[in-house]
């Protein structure tokens, strides 16, 4: 039994180096490398439901799983916009939540950025702006990245991560 | 207990060591346009859900204009559109720092944007 375990626990710690070195992780590293630049090794998230249908909360938890698995990059999602650094919105902004997500914006510390994930909080995706829904969370509060798809791909979501990232250079001399 | 262990073992990592791969590729993603095919009939502009695509007429020219934005990616422009100048691709990361990045123009031919108008309303 234990050389079974010893010899499965082998091509594990390989195939972590291989991941390191290929080419296509490539992007995942240099995401590491930016967020241990600016945040010291760690980014953590707070998510914000503004009234979402929770297909973007689905895929934005997939991340967390074993297959994605983000944590090895230093992301964590946390349970307060207090230890938060990056909000990640989704929704289209309810009339009910609007002033949720402005105090939950303001409790966060700078430097923080707003991500909007999903058609719903880009501008009001299938629902629109009207009397019950804001239409887009950028009326609210300033987005730094804009990801759509209903829902996006964790893929996707990562990818806004990095880019929110490069958008935080521009606006680290703010207050 | 041995029945987990088993899995355990069997299982293997099932970590992705490559984070961005391809959709695959009957996924809904990004609406791609054929102007050249396009009639300007609007059939994709009255059957969009979220009102993602527009066609915008002047005097002189004709617009078609979609928002990835506002796209809800489910493909119903594509299944409608009866010249095939819409095609649906896999393309998924579309994220953006500038949100008017995501809307996309393009000019469609004015004689037969007219003709075909005047047929599909009479």
């Amino acid at each position: 039994m234990k050389c079974i375990l010893s010899e499965q626990s082998k091509p594990r710690i390989a195939g972590k180096r291989a991941m390191l070195k290929s080419t296509t992780a490539h992007i995942g590293v240099e995401l590491e490398k930016k967020i241990h630049a600016m945040f010291g090794r760690s980014l953590h998230i707070r998510h914000i439901d503004s009234g979402s249908s929770n297909g973007c909360e689905y895929e934005m938890m997939a991340l967390l799983n074993p297959i994605y698995d983000i944590q090895r990059f230093g992301i964590d999602f946390v349970a307060s916009p207090r230890h938060a650094d990056m909000l990640m919105i989704t929704g289209g902004v309810t009339r009910n939540l609007e002033e949720a997500l402005r105090v939950t914006f303001q409790a966060a510390p700078h430097p923080k950025m707003a991500v909007a994930i999903g058609s719903c909080a880009i501008h009001g995706g299938i629902f629109g702006q009207t009397y019950a829904n804001g239409g887009g969370i950028d009326r609210i509060v300033p987005v730094a990245v804009h990801v759509p798809g209903c829902p996006p791909r964790p893929q996707a979501i990562l990818e806004g991560i990095l880019l929110a990232l490069n958008r935080l250079d521009q606006q680290t001399a703010r207050p | 207990m041995f029945d987990m262990i088993k899995k355990m073992i069997t299982t293997g990592v099932v970590t992705t060591p490559h984070v961005f791969t391809d959709a695959p590729e009957r996924f809904r993603g990004a609406i791609v346009v054929h102007p050249e095919q396009c009639h300007g009939c609007g059939d994709c502009a009255r059957i969009c859900p979220s009102q993602a695509l527009r066609i915008e007429t002047d005097k002189c020219s004709t617009q078609l204009k979609i928002d990835h934005g506002l796209c809800i990616f489910c493909g119903l422009c594509t299944e409608h559109c009866p010249a095939g100048a819409l095609q649906q691709t896999n393309h998924d990361r579309l994220a953006t720092k500038d949100k008017d990045a995501l809307v996309e123009v393009y000019s469609i031919r004015t004689e037969q944007a007219t003709d075909r108008g005047e047929t599909s309303h009479a």
